[in-house]
């Protein structure tokens, strides 16, 4: 059970988020200019990778809003949580053990 | 015989408060305007910070999101103070739903009340950790639910949707059970 | 009462005046208030307890503890009854009754012991080598086996117990209250921070409790003390009885708390029996303590084979004597010092075998002191006895672990061994916390932390009271403990396994006694090319059984690492996984069981439907009425009558579940216009309008009525099932993908009560009970709202129809929901008003041929599937547009919706059946198509159904065949429109 901290709210237990998946996946501004495979690309296609990884929960049993956490897939740990529209602190997208 | 003051103070007392006007208040809380709309209908800005409240008149008006709160009133003040918003929060990015009818509020009050509201909840409730005025919303078991603790005292509301209500005060019931002594 | 002849007659933590009277396998038997059912066993002369899992071997108890691998037993009956609990761990109650596991008829006489007998018939992986053949077979093999296997019994009806689950914060945990663990918690204590200290035993004291003489280090007083500043501190709760069986990511662990299982099914009917505690600590201390290895020689297993320290434990903390004639055998100074409390209360110590070869120090001073006698590099090398051990047989063991010199059989009824200590790393480990190898301790001890946790005591390899303490205050203050000190004595790390003396005989050694591993199983598995210690553990089952091999894991390491030639460390460990004691499904439950399983929801109306005699059918969480037979009526019967009703006077339905969600704002059209299929820019205020909301895949996800309230207001209604979804989503793109855009969307499904009032009588109803809503059909027409009152209420009230017939849906506040449906139902008494539950809807919609989100959309149906192709907008782009074009949805193959005719017009096809293009000619068939929506209809005296075929209505007036049980059905794909298809009926 993890334990996110709300840009909002402060830390609160996981029982009180939904997890969104990969952040930072733009809508294309213009569906019809893409092909198929483009267009199933931003679909369903995401990265899955083994470490740093920037996902998008929402705090829907909290405050309803979502935000975007930098967590490790192997430790569970977080890097860091920052709001919609912003970046992460730290740019890096290196192991951090 | 047991205490005397132990029969007299339950442990942990469950009641279902009286029916409340509610208004589900959204707007952005870095505009001048809607502060000053906000105040002028109900006497007081929304508060800005997480999880705190402000009185409101005779009512208090929650924290519920960056952008959300909910403005308790006196039932049969409900349409009018809804409506003074609408008119103090003309032509702004706002919204006013009235939402009374569709909440409850039960208390649970008491000196068990911490333990039996932990069983239910992942947030940290004990009294230095949700100090008088506080409000979060979260989950008592498996229902949501909008928690606030008016006072310093060990008493605490419990607001759920309407059609929760039955589920939610069974189920702090039962967590009860167990401080209470049996007859 | 029957005598404790192996009781002493004083010491222990056990309380003489209160004799407690049990039974064992029926025998009736006493213990005292304190005993665990083990020690009141071994105080009764007990040692066959339970026969072992594979070979139902005899077995007794080995441990006092947790980790006791052998001592299961099946405690009370009926209900009640708890498979598989450790008599070292159960605590005795007056009235207690138990049974030993594994064994049929009885544990002296065991039927199964005749696998025994043939044992090496039955090596490791026999499962896979054996019951694999024929092919199919398992499924004969299995019953026999898990009848011949199975461990104890399931309980026979439901849990009559409570049980509680509850949530903590702290910012120091302790796990374990020895020294370390007191110690730890009174320095974080002093700190005023709140502290949960918990312990799995009774009594806190850890393996103090089991010393009598400390040698000047802190002792029985330490504790007390200890104990009385803690319990004098409000910021720290103590838990005894609570084992840590797991420890999660960000430092969140999970403790079983026994309530009352000490006190049997006497124990208070309003307290829980168990609970199960869910702590986030902010910091962690983890002073778990370490576990005794048992020595691997042949027949290391019979009853009265015991660990050392599990013996000090019977003598000293519980006054029970595990035997009166002894034979050690050990690797280690521990054992010497449970040789030497047994021998002050009174038990003969044969010898003390210890494989090292000139045991030195202390620990063999104070032995040779006491007159004891110590055989250097000896070993117990064999054992005899059946259901009990009668004499040890004792040899030489040369420097290159060799038997050596002749095989001594000594006489006696108790095998002492110690094989050294295991610290308890399991929830370290689980942590996430790396192990490391320690050569000079011969353990493997917590490393690199990953969360905020520090270890402290005998875990972290500190030896001796005085450093556990240290320790422990050095963690409990958060300084990071001082490093383990170098051990009293070396142990020996190549006895594993002791040579048997025998290579042609009788020499099975116990590696993990609970699932009878032994060391050639091992070496077995080597030979067939199972080396890591991952594949070996399944390959043999080594490790997992109930006691996950707390004492034989390190053994069978250490075997393996034997075989393989390998050193220790480069074979490792197996993963240690959550619980590290079992836990119970009822402490995992809680009490979301029975009632409280689920939230249910109630509408304002429910107690009228109650009262109505409804059926209820569950929508989500909600309680809808599906339908309301009267007396003598059956379901078809009754909705059959519902339908009518409405379709030729008037009928009522709670609509109140519908989701509502209001939504506001200058950029609410655009919104809308983005999230719905159609175009919402030319609706007028006071009108409203069918939306269809696809997923970005193009997938239908919901359907509903939206109405525009003002000019940047609108409220839109979603299906039942998807309300909290459907909201959910909105948000998302709002805030995700379009915070420009000003919109506010609020939730306003529980402020109202809805009811839908249908049927041609329906205008005259409402008219009746309104004086300010004119509801002539030109002043409000089809898919329009008007607000006024009804029936006194403020309402509002939207023309609309899911029936097909002249139909409004009013909404009051919720308050008013009871009121309004009495005055409804009052009002329309002389129209014949009906109501109707979810199955007449569900019915009078397929008779319309209209969608149920849910039944003809399952997340694979496109709008143009569903013969929709007249709700999407051409040129502006929608969620789920941009998919609709992709070339796999334009297949005019995809499956679409279509009408069924039966043939028989009696015959309600299943919901579900597959569609045939051709009568079935044996599989495999070709399958065109499935049946989504079946109903009778009352109104078309024929039944009607809807379904998704490959080609959809191309194939319209083909013949299909839908194959059902033992016979073929045929019908006839047509127009899904049964009933009105012009609608002229709602226009009305």
């Amino acid at each position: 059970m993890l334990l996110i901290s709300c840009p909002w709210c402060g830390q609160r237990d996981e029982s009180e988020f939904t997890c969104g998946g990969e952040a930072h996946i733009q809508r294309p501004p213009d569906p019809d200019a893409l092909s198929d495979p483009e267009w199933a690309d931003y679909l369903f296609m995401r990265t899955n990778p083994k470490g740093r990884h920037r996902e998008r929960w929402c705090h829907t049993h909290g405050c309803g809003r979502w935000f975007n956490v930098e967590r490790h897939t192997l430790t569970h740990d977080i890097i860091s949580v920052y709001r919609m529209g912003e970046g992460p602190a730290d740019d890096g997208d290196g192991d951090p053990s | 015989m047991a205490d005397p003051t132990v029969r007299d103070v339950p442990a942990v007392t469950l009641a279902r408060c009286p029916p409340r006007g509610r208004i589900n208040l959204r707007g952005n809380c870095w505009d001048p305007a809607f502060l000053a709309g906000v105040a002028s209908a109900i006497g007081t800005e929304p508060p800005p910070a997480a999880n705190t409240s402000r009185p409101a008149g005779r009512g208090v008006i929650l924290w519920l999101g960056p952008d959300e709160w909910l403005v308790e009133v006196a039932a049969a003040a409900e349409t009018a103070i809804a409506v003074a918003l609408e008119d103090a929060l003309a032509g702004l990015h706002a919204s006013v739903v009235a939402v009374g009818d569709g909440l409850v509020t039960l208390s649970l009050s008491g000196p068990r009340s911490v333990d039996v509201l932990a069983k239910g909840m992942t947030l940290d409730v004990e009294p230095d950790r949700f100090p008088a005025g506080c409000c979060a919303r979260s989950l008592l078991a498996k229902a949501p639910v909008l928690l606030y603790r008016p006072g310093d005292d060990l008493l605490y509301e419990v607001t759920v949707a309407r059609s929760l209500s039955a589920y939610a005060s069974r189920w702090l019931e039962d967590a009860a059970l167990e401080y209470l002594q049996p007859a | 009462m029957t005598a404790q002849p192996y009781r002493l007659a004083e010491g222990g933590v056990i309380d003489r005046t209160r004799p407690l009277s049990f039974s064992f396998n029926g025998r009736r038997l006493t213990g005292f208030a304190g005993d665990t059912l083990a020690s009141a066993l071994l105080a009764n002369g007990v040692h066959l307890v339970g026969r072992s899992f594979k070979y139902h071997r005899p077995r007794g108890i080995l441990t006092a503890g947790t980790e006791e691998p052998n001592a299961l037993v099946q405690l009370e009956t009926g209900n009640r009854s708890t498979p598989n609990l450790k008599a070292t761990r159960v605590e005795l109650y007056d009235g207690l009754a138990a049974t030993s596991v594994n064994c049929w008829p009885g544990v002296r006489f065991d039927a199964g012991a005749l696998i025994d007998a043939v044992h090496r018939m039955v090596p490791a992986g026999f499962y896979y080598k054996t019951f694999m053949w024929p092919r199919g077979g398992w499924h004969f093999y299995e019953k026999l086996i898990r009848r011949m296997a199975g461990m104890g019994r399931a309980p026979e009806g439901p849990d009559p117990d409570r049980y509680d689950r509850t949530n903590a914060h702290c910012e120091v945990l302790v796990v374990g209250a020895g020294p370390a663990g007191l110690a730890a918690a009174r320095a974080a204590g002093r700190s005023g921070t709140r502290i949960i200290l918990a312990d799995e035993q009774p009594r806190p004291g850890g393996m103090l409790l089991n010393v009598t003489d400390t040698k000047g280090e802190p002792g029985a007083d330490w504790i007390g003390d200890t104990l009385s500043e803690l319990r004098s501190m409000p910021n720290v709760r103590v838990l005894t009885r609570t084992t840590v069986t797991g420890y999660f990511d960000h430092n969140f662990l999970v403790a079983v708390e026994r309530v009352t299982d000490h006190l049997g099914p006497d124990a208070p009917a309003h307290l829980p029996r168990q609970r199960l505690w869910r702590i986030r600590a902010a910091r962690v201390v983890l002073a778990t303590g370490a576990l005794e290895r048992p020595l691997v020689f042949a027949n290391n297993d019979r009853p009265g084979v015991m660990l050392a320290a599990a013996a000090r434990a019977y003598v000293n903390a519980f006054a029970a004597l595990p035997g009166r004639r002894a034979v050690v055998c050990t690797n280690n100074d521990s054992a010497y010092e449970a040789a030497l409390d047994l021998h002050r209360n009174g038990v003969e110590i044969t010898a003390i075998a210890d494989l090292r070869t000139d045991p030195a120090g202390p620990a063999a001073e104070a032995a040779a002191a006491a007159g004891l006698n110590i055989l250097g590099g000896h070993a117990v090398v064999d054992t005899s006895g059946r259901r009990r051990v009668r004499s040890a047989q004792v040899a030489g063991i040369g420097a290159d672990g060799s038997l050596e010199g002749p095989v001594r059989a000594l006489h006696c009824d108790l095998v002492l061994m110690s094989g050294g200590w295991s610290p308890a790393v399991h929830l370290f480990s689980q942590s996430g916390g790396r192990l490391r190898y320690d050569d000079a301790l011969g353990v493997f001890l917590p490393d690199r932390a990953r969360q905020p946790v520090q270890c402290a005591g005998a875990v972290n390899g500190a030896d001796g009271t005085a450093a556990c303490v240290l320790q422990g205050q050095d963690a409990g203050s958060g300084n990071r403990p001082a490093a383990a000190s170098a051990p009293a004595a070396p142990e020996a790390g190549s006895h594993w396994p002791i040579p048997a003396r025998n290579r042609s005989g009788e020499f099975r050694r116990f590696v993990d006694l609970q699932n009878d591993v032994t060391a050639a199983d091992i070496a077995l598995a080597v030979a067939e090319g199972y080396q890591s210690v991952e594949h070996l553990k399944r390959y043999t089952t080594l490790g997992m059984g109930t006691d996950q091999g707390k004492t034989g894991n390190v053994p069978g390491i250490a075997v393996l690492a034997g075989s393989l030639g390998a050193p220790l460390p480069a074979v490792g460990t197996t993963t240690f996984r959550p619980p590290y004691d079992p836990v119970t499904f009822g402490a995992i439950a809680g009490r979301d069981v029975g009632p409280l399983a689920d939230p249910v929801r109630e509408t304002p109306m429910h107690a009228w439907h109650v009262e109505a005699g409804a059926v209820f059918e569950d929508v989500g969480q909600w309680k809808r009425p599906f339908y309301y037979p009267l007396a003598g009526e059956t379901k078809r019967d009754a909705v059959a009558r519902e339908c009518l009703a409405v379709r030729n006077a008037v009928g009522l339905m709670d609509a109140t579940t519908l989701g509502k969600i209001v939504v506001s704002g200058r950029g609410a059209v655009a919104f809308l216009n983005r999230i719905y299929t159609n175009a919402w820019d030319d609706l007028e205020v006071g009108r409203c309008r069918y939306g269809l909301m696809l997923g970005e895949d193009g997938m239908v996800l919901d359907d509903g009525v939206t109405a525009r309230l003002a000019t940047n207001r609108f409220l839109m209604t979603t299906t039942t099932g998807n309300a909290s979804r459907v909201l959910a989503w909105l948000e998302e793109w709002l805030q995700t993908e379009w915070p420009d855009l000003d919109v506010y969307l609020t939730s306003a499904t529980e402020q109202f009560a809805t009811v839908a009032l249908a049927g041609p009588k329906a205008r005259a109803v409402l008219s009746g009970l309104t004086s300010d809503i004119d509801v002539t059909t030109e002043a409000f027409p089809f898919m329009s709202w008007r607000s006024g009152h009804v029936a006194g209420f403020p309402a509002r009230v939207f023309r609309i129809s899911y029936s097909g017939e002249l139909a409004y849906e009013i909404s009051v506040p919720a308050a008013h929901g009871l009121s309004l449906w009495a005055a409804l139902s009052r009002q329309g008494e002389d129209h014949g008003i009906t109501p109707f539950g979810t199955e007449a809807m569900h019915v009078l919609r397929a008779e319309k041929g209209y969608l149920m989100v849910g039944q003809e959309t399952d997340g694979t149906v496109t709008p143009i599937d569903l013969g929709m192709q007249w709700i999407l907008k051409k040129k502006k782009d929608y969620i789920g547009r941009r998919s609709l074009a992709r070339s796999a949805m334009l297949d005019p193959l995809r499956k679409r919706l279509v009408g069924l005719r039966t043939e028989d017009p009696e015959l309600v096809l299943p919901e579900g059946a597959q569609i045939l293009p051709t009568a079935p000619s044996g599989p495999p068939e070709t399958m065109i198509g499935h049946v989504t929506s079946s109903y009778w209809s009352g109104v078309l005296r024929r039944s009607v159904a809807l379904a998704l075929v490959k080609g959809g209505r191309d194939r319209e007036t083909t013949t299909v065949h839908v194959p059902l049980d033992g016979r073929t059905a045929r019908a006839e794909i047509c127009d899904p429109r049964f009933y009105d298809p012009d609608g002229a009926r709602l226009r009305g």
